[in-house]
């Protein structure tokens, strides 16, 4: 395996649109997907940021039912969906992640 | 401002705001004929509407003896003897058609053995004004609102509604008092957009995202409220908020009241079933302010679970995974991810949390807005709302639970007869004055470029920090005033914002600032609205006022909020008349459960 790959900087309206198409109409998935965002995105593999821009394209309820293991993600998102829901649950980060603006990439 | 080329469009109407009212709306002026856009922020599909897990209301009598007359009762009895009774009349008896209606066009209602529409029983809706306990709510599983969302978005495609997806409205048009038209930002493109319509429909929600703690989606900011602000209009009722009981302690998601009406219930530190004292026939189905009062005083008198004694437990591991499972999906799963918990095992800790704004755009049982001048009520020609926004005023000081379902759907639905009445398919339009907007670009103008120190997220965290101190569950005069103090700083401090992004184009820094811009007028509106009344009633909760005022207080705020954020009162009567002789008005009495 060699060095990762260096990612090119994201253009900002190619990340805007991205942080609008998170904003969603339930609570749970605006806190989930721009925590993803935020957190993961712009550090992720290609592979991985493919797989998060087709997740958006997802409706809510079962977009809701992946994150909440209702439904089983189908697998090109299954670890995307881990990663997504994984993330350390502190109360904190939960009450504090209210979408911060201009991207972080 | 002669760098900003407006795009002209022409309809009979245009709907702002692509939610369950604002579809109803589109869907039913598309099919009178009328020439119809629908402007939304987000894809229609992503509306807050898409949420709504609890299910729609609606005197059915498909689970035992129901009357819409009954329904009539609880909702005038919840809104604390606030709402109009005339607009809760219409609404509970159109409620059987309009939900009967939805069913046809497509809402996949769940059904009772013998192929009926199942109905759950939800807080405050009893049969026989209070004697028993009704089961009237009509659900999708715990998907009713994003049934019902892309049921009349499917239907508003069939009857060729034009949609304008991720358009940001900025501003009504106004002109001497009558509303012409709406300005709007093309987020993908950064084109701006002049909208002239015969009849502007506000559909745009509500403004939960001022608090610190809400139940309500990134995207509820309430837009209508802060463009009705800027019109020089009125807000009604702002000061009754109302608090889900259940929210998540943390991160503010809602756990449904059906829980409650599937057999949750609360318990204190002691482990007291303390609603049997609060409220000892209705329980934990006692209505949601009642619910989240004595959670709060639970809780102010040391009673509290927890480490910092803040928070409430709610048991669901009695009711077995399978009924979890089969009546109450998801929930299992949202305790697990947002609070750690296992529903089967333990209780999930929770806290009254911003859920729903009764107050809005004050409206006429058609939908007309309506203000007051020179002391005479009267309609903004050219101006109605439906939904969150407005305020018909169906839910008076506390809406019932799956009762903004049927909310949207009835008004809605009524909004756009209106117009196919008031509205002449094809009619001319006199052109727009040559300066219409230009406010509006100077003030678009003036944000792209702010040049401040503060980022849109401090204060937009300061304002919610404060919101949540006081525009609270209790209130009293000296923390209001303070607290009034505290957010004319927060404010004035809007003046030098920073906006980091000086692109048109998805620029959702600009977005957030002019999304906050309109928070702030509904906050100072809220927090002067809730100094000014001093009684308590239904949401409204004041420690130095704890009685009910009918004397004085049985009347609407209507409240202004100028540039500056200096506010201004004037009232209107409550309607306690009835619509028509079906039914006898409901004279008020002591609210208990």
């Amino acid at each position: 395996m060699g060095a990762p790959t260096q990612l090119p900087a994201l253009d900002p309206k190619v990340l805007g649109k991205l942080r609008w198409a998170c904003r969603r109409g339930m609570k749970e998935l605006d806190i989930l997907l721009a925590r993803y965002l935020d957190e993961h995105f712009c550090s992720a593999s290609s592979a991985e940021q493919g797989a998060f821009r087709r997740l958006l394209e997802t409706q809510d309820t079962i977009l809701y039912r992946y994150c909440l293991g209702e439904q089983p993600p189908p697998p090109e998102f299954a670890a995307l969906i881990e990663r997504i829901t994984a993330s350390p649950a502190s109360r904190r980060n939960l009450l504090s992640h209210q979408s911060s603006g201009a991207g972080r990439c | 401002m002669s760098e900003y080329k407006l795009i002209d469009h022409t309809y009979d109407v245009v709907v702002v705001g692509a939610g369950g009212a604002g579809l109803r709306a589109t869907f039913g002026l598309a099919e009178a004929g009328l020439s119809t856009a629908c402007l939304t922020k987000v894809f229609p599909t992503r509306s807050h509407t898409v949420a709504a897990q609890g299910g729609i209301s609606a005197a059915l009598g498909n689970m035992g003896a129901d009357d819409w007359r009954w329904h009539m009762y609880d909702t005038v009895k919840g809104s604390d003897w606030l709402g109009d009774q005339d607009a809760i009349e219409f609404m509970c008896k159109e409620a059987p058609a309009a939900v009967i209606e939805l069913e046809h066009y497509g809402v996949p209602f769940s059904r009772t053995e013998d192929g009926r529409i199942y109905q759950r029983p939800f807080g405050g809706m009893t049969t026989h004004f209070g004697k028993g306990i009704a089961q009237r709510t009509c659900a999708a599983a715990d998907r009713t609102g994003h049934a019902m969302l892309h049921t009349l978005y499917q239907q508003s495609l069939k009857h060729e509604a034009s949609f304008f997806i991720e358009y940001f409205a900025l501003d009504l048009i106004m002109e001497n008092g009558e509303c012409r038209g709406v300005i709007a930002l093309d987020m993908s493109d950064g084109t701006l957009h002049r909208f002239r319509a015969h009849m502007v429909i506000m559909a745009t929600g509500g403004y939960g995202r001022a608090w610190f703690s809400c139940t309500s989606a990134h995207t509820c900011t309430g837009d209508g409220g802060g463009m009705a602000l800027r019109a020089g209009l009125p807000l009604q009722d702002m000061e009754f908020v109302q608090f889900h009981p259940t929210g998540i302690y943390g991160a503010g998601c809602l756990i449904t009241e059906g829980s409650r009406g599937e057999g949750g219930y609360l318990t204190n530190a002691a482990g007291e079933r303390f609603m049997e004292r609060y409220a000892p026939n209705a329980k934990d189905l006692a209505s949601r302010d009642v619910v989240s009062r004595a959670m709060t005083l639970e809780i102010r008198e040391g009673r509290g679970v927890g480490a910092l004694k803040d928070h409430i437990d709610l048991h669901l591991e009695h009711l077995g995974p399978e009924v979890i499972k089969e009546r109450l999906p998801g929930i299992a799963e949202t305790a697990r991810i947002f609070a750690g918990v296992d529903v089967n095992k333990d209780p999930i800790p929770v806290l009254p949390t911003v859920h729903y704004n009764m107050g809005g755009i004050p409206c006429n049982v058609h939908g007309e807005a309506i203000t007051r001048v020179g002391g005479t009520e009267t309609a903004v020609r050219g101006l109605m709302a439906v939904g969150e926004a407005a305020c018909v005023s169906v839910h008076g000081a506390n809406r019932l639970g799956s009762n903004s379902l049927l909310d949207l759907v009835v008004f809605g639905r009524e909004a756009a007869r209106h117009c196919s009445r008031a509205v002449k398919p094809g009619a001319a339009h006199r052109p727009f004055k040559a300066d219409a907007g230009d406010v509006t670009l100077a003030r678009l103008d003036k944000l792209r470029f702010a040049k401040g120190s503060r980022p849109t997220a401090d204060i937009r965290l300061s304002m919610q920090r404060v919101m949540q101190s006081d525009a609270a569950v209790f209130r009293t005069g000296e923390s209001l005033n303070d607290d009034k103090r505290k957010l004319a700083e927060v404010f004035a401090s809007f003046a030098d914002v920073r906006v980091t992004d000086r692109s048109l184009v998805w620029n959702t820094d600009l977005i957030e600032t002019l999304e906050l811009d309109n928070l702030l007028g509904q906050a100072v509106a809220t927090m002067h609205s809730a100094e000014n009344r001093q009684e308590s009633r239904g949401a409204q909760a004041r420690e130095d006022f704890p009685n009910r005022d009918d004397q004085n207080w049985m009347k609407h705020t209507l409240c202004w909020v100028d540039v500056k954020g200096a506010t201004e009162f004037d009232y209107r009567p409550v309607h306690l008349n009835t619509l028509t002789d079906d039914v006898q008005s409901i004279p008020p009495k002591a609210r208990t459960y």
